[in-house]
């Protein structure tokens, strides 16, 4: 029997982050029936600090849904992470910057800052009984062994997941091997894996990240995302039929049709 | 050492192409990074071309070879056994459980295999290690698209040590996109070869012109759009360092970043964008306007065209000053 894995979809807030790309309420809703219909593990269906229109197609998402979990994605500020707990969402997402490049040049602040500051958020989202996993983002940047100390310590707080963001791209299928079987077998986490395309290798890298131990796969509907995007929904379906992800490569290619229909506007780039 | 065949003209046999396109195009492949063109052997005499070591004429039958003086490396899909060297036998793979019959070929030397689709999927450092006991380090691998995973076989290819390996601009029939390879094999590798990568651009144009359609803006590394900037946490990155958020720098492939003025603009995009077109942000309103650009981004479904941006920013001029 194949192994059972899950897939992540975040076309709705990935994907909608593709520079010039937008949304309507009525275009995300149906997006996120289609996904729930095809049996997709998990949403991600947005940022609720985005403002009030996020926060109310995300509860219309909510109320909707019948199996696939919804998770809310949030930078590390309290104020953000209250906006998604009134959400009432099945998992609360935080990403936290984890290469040196963010924490020192971007944040301008330093690891210590940063690691009290996500455990407090951690601890703020926990304590109101919400499933939360944790993002690192730039992890292909980043030091291991701080992912590794970090990694453990969630865990222990009851993260229930570590999200390996290639933040631009930059990991290659070796390297994604190494990185993430470091990960799982230091420390026992889930991973999950969150590939970008800049070097046309999302859909090889995140292959190579479930043979490493990743249960769970980010993709977008047509690798619609940042830049050269993400991986690709049916391309990675079609590539990775060694596993179970629960979805058919032709269930896979009838959400793209579907999406494609809604948005055909946004999408005339795309195809 | 690492020695790349590009296709590309291989691929477009079947196409009609004016004389003047089809020189330019080998012109801009041999700055492209490659080192070896691959065409065929029509081509080469259409064009009257020099012989050069840089070329690699793609002939029917084994015996065409004599007929081209000068020219040292052919390829052909028929493989006799008997033909000197300088011809490259290929051989079509379809995926990783045919290795066992690559046996029967055990004594052939000068050999592409092409195919290996699904390679990714499985343990591809003792396939390729396979390979190469097989045909001996000069083997040259050209893996193919079928699962998205071709650019990535052919770097790991040479990550594990191979030195040949085939490519084809764009990808183009289903090869691993050569525009690719060459980008992962600079970032992974530090793989610098006496090439510009700004040509690129010109490449895809040419393509899309020979298509007949346009590759997707966010294809990897030659897309139109990769270097557009909308969501306020990115360009606040980029503008502070642009190594933040950006894999390589636009200019090393011919393109120039853009900022986006959209659905996920922050306060810093807005300020930025005024600032480019010599509007001073401090007498503009503006988290009134950023509201007004999401709204209005949200409306039309894409982002505000910059024109769109400066009439909209001046409803929020601040008063008295």
């Amino acid at each position: 029997m194949k192994a059972l894995k899950y897939i992540v979809d975040t076309t709705l807030r990935d994907g909608e982050q593709s520079p010039g790309l937008a949304m309507n309420m009525e275009q995300k809703l149906e997006i996120a029936r289609l996904l729930d219909e095809a049996g997709i593990y998990q949403i991600e269906a947005g940022i609720p600090a985005m403002g009030r229109i996020e926060t109310e197609t995300i509860s219309r998402i909510m109320a909707m849904r019948k199996k696939s979990k919804i998770s809310l994605w949030n930078r590390l500020k309290i104020d953000d992470i209250k906006k998604s707990m009134e959400c009432a969402p099945d998992i609360i997402h935080m990403s936290v910057p984890v290469s040196y490049v963010l924490i020192y040049s971007k944040l301008n602040k330093n690891k210590t800052w940063v690691t009290k500051n996500l455990f407090s958020c951690v601890e703020y989202a926990l304590s109101g009984g919400f499933e939360v996993t944790v993002g690192f983002e730039d992890a292909s940047r980043a030091d291991i062994t701080f992912m590794i100390a970090l990694a453990k310590q969630l865990k222990e707080m009851g993260v229930s997941r570590i999200r390996f963001a290639d933040t631009v791209g930059v990991m290659t299928p070796t390297r994604t091997y190494q990185a993430i079987r470091d990960i799982v077998e230091n420390t026992g986490v889930e991973v999950e894996m969150h590939a970008h395309n800049d070097l046309g290798m999302a859909v090889a890298n995140s292959i190579v990240a479930a043979k490493a131990g990743s249960n769970y796969i980010d993709t977008t509907i047509l690798g619609i995302g940042e830049r050269a995007g993400n991986c690709d929904f049916l391309k990675f379906i079609r590539a990775a039929s060694i596993y179970d992800f629960g979805v058919t490569e032709k269930t896979a290619a009838a959400v793209q049709q579907s999406t494609l229909g809604i948005l055909a506007k946004q999408l005339a780039a795309f195809v | 050492m690492i020695r790349i065949t590009d296709t590309t003209l291989s691929c477009l046999e079947n196409f009609d192409i004016e004389e003047a396109k089809l020189r330019e195009l080998l012109s801009l492949l041999l700055l492209s990074g490659a080192n070896v063109i691959e065409m065929p052997a029509l081509f080469f005499e259409r064009l009257e071309l020099a012989p050069s070591p840089r070329y690699m004429l793609r002939i029917e039958n084994p015996e065409e070879a004599g007929r081209f003086k000068g020219i040292s490396r052919f390829i052909c899909r028929k493989n006799g056994f008997f033909h000197s060297l300088p011809i490259i036998s290929e051989i079509q793979v379809n995926d990783v459980k045919e290795i066992n019959f690559l046996s029967r070929y055990e004594n052939l030397r000068n050999v592409r295999i092409t195919g290996l689709d699904d390679v990714l999927c499985h343990n591809y450092e003792s396939v390729f290690k396979n390979l190469r006991k097989h045909f001996g380090d000069k083997v040259e691998f050209c893996p193919e698209n079928t699962f998205s995973c071709a650019a990535a076989a052919a770097l790991e290819w040479a990550v594990s040590g191979g030195t040949d390996l085939a490519a084809s601009f764009g990808g183009i029939g289903n090869k691993a996109p050569l525009e690719e390879v060459l980008i992962s094999l600079r970032v992974a590798k530090r793989f610098k070869p006496n090439a510009s990568y700004e040509v690129f651009p010109r490449i895809a144009e040419i393509m899309e012109e020979l298509l007949g359609e346009r590759y997707p803006g966010n294809k990897a590394v030659i897309g139109a759009a990769i270097f557009d900037v909308e969501s306020g946490i990115h360009i606040d990155g980029i503008l502070k360092k642009p190594e933040m958020y950006e894999p390589f720098p636009p200019e090393l492939v011919g393109r120039r970043r853009r900022f986006i003025i959209g659905k996920h603009s922050g306060k810093k995009a807005i300020r930025t964008k005024l600032l480019e077109h010599g509007i001073d942000p401090n007498n503009i309103r503006i988290a009134e306007l950023l509201e007004e650009v999401r709204a209005q981004s949200v409306k039309r479904l894409s982002g505000i065209p910059d024109e769109e941006f400066l009439k909209l920013s001046e409803f929020f001029r601040r008063r008295g000053e």
